[in-house]
Formats: C-alpha cells, structure tokens, sequence
C-alpha cells in the first residue's frame, strides 16, 4: 500500500487527463471532414447518383455471337460507337461485378473473369482515370474476387478492386420505395464516379426466376439483405430505379438454365454463345430472358421496371445491333 | 510522499475536478455501452458460425481428405439463419425441406493449386429431406455404383445423399485427378457416417414402364404450385412420345388423405378444369387439353399430371394402385 493520498491522485488524474485530452485534440485536428470515401452517416441518403448519360441518337443496344468474349465485348462495343462514347479521357469508372460467391469461373456462376479483363481494359484505352471494380459479395469478399478469377484479371488490365469495407456503406432512402428505405448500400465507390457498368452473368435463379443485369444491383445492398427474398420481384424492380447506369453488360456466353444462382455443376449451364450489351436494363434483361427461355409474364420484375418507365419490354424496338 | 497519516484538506477545486473526471469516466462508460448495439450491417451479413461439433459432426472434414489433397480454405458452418450468406437465393430451397445446418470446405490438390473443390455437407434432418434436396436440384442419371443408392456424377462434381446429409463437392474443373479426389472423398464421408438405411416406400410406388431413368423426385412443398401439398414424390414418364408426371404423397390419416386429394381436386377446378367421368373416388379433370386424375387409398393420395389422355392417365394410376396393395403400407 503506498502512501497516496486524495490530493495526489487528483493531481495524477488530471495529468492523465491532460495527457488523453493532448492525443485526442491529435487526433480531432488530424480528423478530415471530406475523407475520400463516404463516411457512414446517420441520416439516410436520398438514392444514389444518377449516371445514364443522355440520349444522343446513337444505338441503344448490341447483341454479340461467339464464344471469345473479349472479341464480342469489342465488336459490341464497337456496335455501339465505341467504349469512348460511354467513358470519357480522365473519367473514374465504377464496374460492378457479380463476385456474389467464392466459385470458381467455370461454373458461370459470377462474372468471367476474361470479360472483366476485356471490360477494364476498354475502360483504360478510353483514357479513364480510375477504374474500380466493387460488389459486394454473399461470401468473404477477398474470397470471393480471388476464387473467381475477378481480382487478379481486374488488376492485371488496369482496374482496381475495391472491397465493400463498412465504411464505404451508407443508409440509403430511395423515394416511394417500399423496401429500400434507410437500406445500408456500397455507395462509397460511386461517390466520385462519372460512369457506372453493370457487369452480369445469365442466370436461372430459385427465386426471381432470373437474375440479370438489375438483379446485379442487388450486389449493392449491405445489410441482412436476404429478408428480401420474400418479396424478390419488389426489391429487383426498386433496384432498377435506384441504380441508373452508363451501360450494362450481359454475358450469356455459357448461361446457367438451371439450379441458379450458385449452380454447381458444368451440367448447369447451356453455351447460348452470346453477349448483350446497351443502356436500357430492362431491355437487356428482356432479351435476356429470351436466351434463358423465360417467358417475361414469369419475370414480374421486369413488367414493373417497364410499368414505372424504367426501360422497354420489347427490346426491338430499340432496334438492337446484332453482330455476327 | 505525503503521509497517509497526514490529514490534507480537500480544496472546493479539488473536488470539482476530481467530480470531472468521474463524470467523464461515466461519460465514457455509457458510450461504449451504447455503441455495442450499433453493429454494423455489412458486417453481420457475413456472420459465420464458429464450428460446433454435434454427435454427428464429430469429425472434421479435412480428416476425410484422401492422400494429395490438403485443405484451402477454414471449415465453415451455416444454420438456418445464415445459410443465405452462403448460397444466397437457393436457401429456400433447403428452407423448404427442413434445413438443419451447412459444413463447407475447400480442398486442393497438393500438386496443383488451380484444382480445387469446395465440399458442402447439408444436415437436412431426416432422410426424406435429404433426398428431397438431393432429387430436387439433380442434373442426370444416378451414378451405377456410386458411394450410395442416390448419387450421380457431373463432369466437375459429386452429388449424393446418405441418410440425413445431402453432400456435393464442386470442383473448379471438369479434372479426372480432381474427381476421383470428390468421389473418394465423398465415399469416406458415407464410410464414416455409417450404413445408409433409407427405405422411402412411395419410391417403390412408380411403375418401371415408361419412367422416365432417374426422374423420381420428393417436392418439399407447394408441388405443382398448390400451396400446401406438401411432401410429393413425382416421376417423369414418356408414353407414346408424350410426358406425363405420376405421384405419390403419404398422410397421417385416411381422413387427411381424402382431405388433400380433394384440395388438388378443387385445385384444378377452381382453375378452369372440367370434371370428366371416371371410375368411382376418382377425380379426372380436363384442364388446358391435358388431364388430371388424383384419388386417395388408405393413407395415400395418388395422381397423374398432364397426361395427354384419359386412358393414359388413368391406366398410370391404376397400376400405383395395385403397386401399394402389393407393398402394403409399412410406413417407411
């Protein structure tokens, strides 16, 4: 026991204090308020930005036939006027994969890694600043972009892979939405973004009876988001108003007919050779369908996409450019 | 040193800062108490299961991993609550058939870092549910001597059920070396959990003739999209170039059985069918130009779906119905 007394330890305390008020004042003037990515916040977000870019005559959409999806993502591109179009010289570029499990690309279960490589790799001729490469995964993320090949072809074109670190969520709000209300969503990637490119696989799913290019923006959502497969169709066509991309991309080189999402077997997929591209969602989700043998009337998704003028149906319309 | 013997005087300022600092003690202390709840979503998502070995879980997985291959990733375990983390939207799938839990693990080959596969180790409880899981998702024909009655191959992987477990092992390639680690693998899983013991006895139900190899299939619920018909075994059968489906669902009662037989019954005619003449206690149903028969014996209900005519359907339902009265109803 030493002789301590009441007044030294005051003065002892307040030593300490001082001493824990000093690194805290450290750390409070070394505290950034405008920190690169978005801080979680307490207050909802009201959607996220808008990145579709505005119609200038050029065409909507391009179907690919092949097998080599870096030549049918460059002559789709190339139908299109070019990935220059989409992506100009010193733009930050945000692909959104499916890296949603850690399977390996064989099964076609998530994004083929030979497309991310051709997708990067576009983005980069088209003098893109920054080209980052996000989902956020059902399993480990670090996991998931390795396992898959996404990583290591994302990186090794150019791109950079961005984990959905907490931080980099924030409560999103998405208005007259039933379901995306105060949703924790990745948005800290798209934060300084001037283009958004879905990049999915075609894919039978248990639930939503597809899962194509929106259904890939369920990969932004954080949070225990599987309460919503309750009311699948809902969630699918609030993500179509909530994400507004430059252009989407819909690999249906080797589609999984069934057992979808997560397949398994090479059994499960057909190789339908082909590969969509364009700036309507619900137009390259309808043709889609088509390849996946899904009537639209079992894909209510796209119906109430369409019905909240989101995009169109009847993709011919839109006169897609097919490329042999 | 001061003394402690020493009395010391205790200044007004002392005490005011001596009250400071406990308030911010205090400050501090509710402030971590209150953090504590706020977990941060995109965290919990991902929350996995530390491994809880039960009776039947006794073993690790990675103690079944034959000679060259060696584990790649940590075991992992899934309940009811976070299997969507793992398989996202295929759970209900197994939602529907009693899910019990999940094991999964990676293992590669020791001489070849791209060859991989992931090992899943479904517990579905009851031997029935496996199957169901198991016949729900198959992709061909069941494997000739395979490590169990119900197995099959794919060109990258193993599927089979075994008592309560449905397993698959997914291989990151269509690899010979690969497979025979699966199906090594998958025959020391079966080794371990002891003889398989399943005896379903509307499987035995279904009539060779026509059936359609490999197509008899357990429907956890809502067969043929009727909310509540439950627990349906279904075979494919190709006559005269045509498909049809026969089936076969078992209920606690006589009484339950008519019960159900005449909710599929309704079923169809709340959907436009016409009721057509047929032998007594037997519905057949005209619907969109197929026809559905479904009647009940015992404790059974017993039907045809989509057959292209009466005579078909019924003559179908008529051998399943000598077929039980041959077996008799051992409750299996």
């Amino acid at each position: 026991m030493t002789g301590l007394n009441r007044r030294e330890f005051i003065h002892r305390s307040v030593k300490a204090g001082l001493i824990s008020a000093s690194a805290l004042g450290a750390g409070w003037w070394l505290h950034t308020a405008n920190p690169p990515a978005l801080e979680p916040s307490t207050a909802a977000l009201s959607g996220i930005p808008g990145f579709s870019k505005k119609p200038d005559g050029g065409p909507a959409m391009a179907i690919a036939s092949g097998t080599d999806r870096g030549a049918m993502l460059r002559r789709t591109l190339g139908a299109l006027g070019g990935m220059n179009r989409f992506v100009r010289p010193g733009d930050r570029v945000v692909i959104k994969v499916n890296a949603a499990f850690a399977s390996p690309p064989a099964i076609s279960a998530t994004s083929h890694p030979d497309l991310v490589t051709a997708v990067v790799k576009a983005c980069r001729e088209a003098e893109a600043a920054d080209v980052v490469v996000t989902d956020n995964p059902i399993n480990d993320p670090a996991s998931c972009f390795r396992l898959t090949g996404i990583g290591p072809a994302a990186e090794a074109a150019g791109g950079r892979v961005v984990l959905p670190t907490a931080d980099r969520f924030a409560a999103v709000t998405l208005a007259g939405a039933r379901l995306i209300r105060d949703w924790p969503v990745l948005v800290g990637p798209l934060a300084k973004a001037d283009c958004l490119i879905g990049l999915a696989p075609l894919k039978d799913h248990h639930r939503s009876g597809a899962s194509m290019t929106i259904k890939n923006w369920y990969g932004l959502l954080g949070g225990r988001r599987n309460v919503f497969h309750q009311d699948i169709h809902t969630i699918i066509a609030e993500l179509a108003a909530l994400v507004r991309p430059t252009l989407v991309i819909l690999d249906a080189v080797s589609a999984m007919l069934h057992n979808g999402p997560t397949g398994g077997s090479l059994s499960d997929l057909a190789a339908t050779n082909t590969l969509v591209a364009g700036i309507d969602p619900v137009a390259v989700d309808a043709a889609g369908a088509g390849i996946l043998g899904r009537p639209l009337d079992q894909l209510p998704h796209l119906q109430q996409a369409a019905d909240a003028d989101l995009g169109t149906l009847d993709y011919r319309t839109l006169n897609p450019v097919d490329v042999p | 040193m001061t003394p402690a013997s020493e009395k010391v005087t205790v200044t007004r300022k002392e005490r005011w800062v001596g009250f400071g600092v406990l308030v911010v003690l205090a400050a501090i202390a509710l402030g971590i108490y209150a953090i504590q709840f706020r977990f941060n979503p995109a965290v919990t998502a991902r929350q996995v299961l530390s491994e809880s070995p039960t009776a039947t879980e006794s073993f690790a997985l990675e103690d079944l991993a034959p000679a060259g291959m060696q584990p790649f990733s940590p075991p992992e375990r899934f309940d009811p609550d976070t299997l969507s983390d793992k398989i996202n939207g295929k759970a209900e799938l197994y939602f529907s058939a009693s899910f019990r839990s999940l094991r999964t693990q990676r293992f590669v080959l020791a001489a070849d870092s791209s060859l991989w596969f992931e090992m899943f180790v479904y517990d579905m409880g009851t031997a029935r549910d496996a199957f169901s899981v198991f016949s729900m998702q198959r992709r061909g024909d069941l494997e000739e001597g395979g490590p169990t009655q119900f197995a099959y191959a794919t060109p990258n992987g193993r599927f089979l059920a075994h008592g309560r477990y449905y397993l698959e092992l997914i291989g990151a390639e269509a690899s010979d070396s690969l497979m025979k680690a699966a199906g090594d693998m998958a025959t020391a899983f079966v080794n371990r959990i002891g003889a398989d013991a399943v005896n379903l006895t509307e499987m035995v139900l279904f009539p060779e003739d026509g059936r359609v190899p490999g197509s008899r299939s357990l429907v956890a619920s809502d067969a043929f999209g009727i909310t509540g018909f439950s627990q349906v075994f279904t075979a494919q059968y190709q006559q005269n170039g045509t498909g049809l489906s026969a089936y076969v669902t078992r209920r606690e009662s006589a009484a339950a059985a008519r019960s159900t037989a005449e909710t599929v019954r309704d079923f169809y005619l709340e959907y436009g069918g016409t009721s057509l003449d047929g032998p007594e206690g037997v519905a057949v149903i005209d619907i969109l130009d197929t026809i559905e028969v479904v009647f009940y014996q015992g404790r059974y209900v017993i039907g045809v779906h989509e057959a292209p005519d009466s005579e078909t359907a019924l003559a179908l339902a008529e051998q399943i119905r000598k077929r039980l009265q041959e077996v008799g109803d051992d409750g299996s």
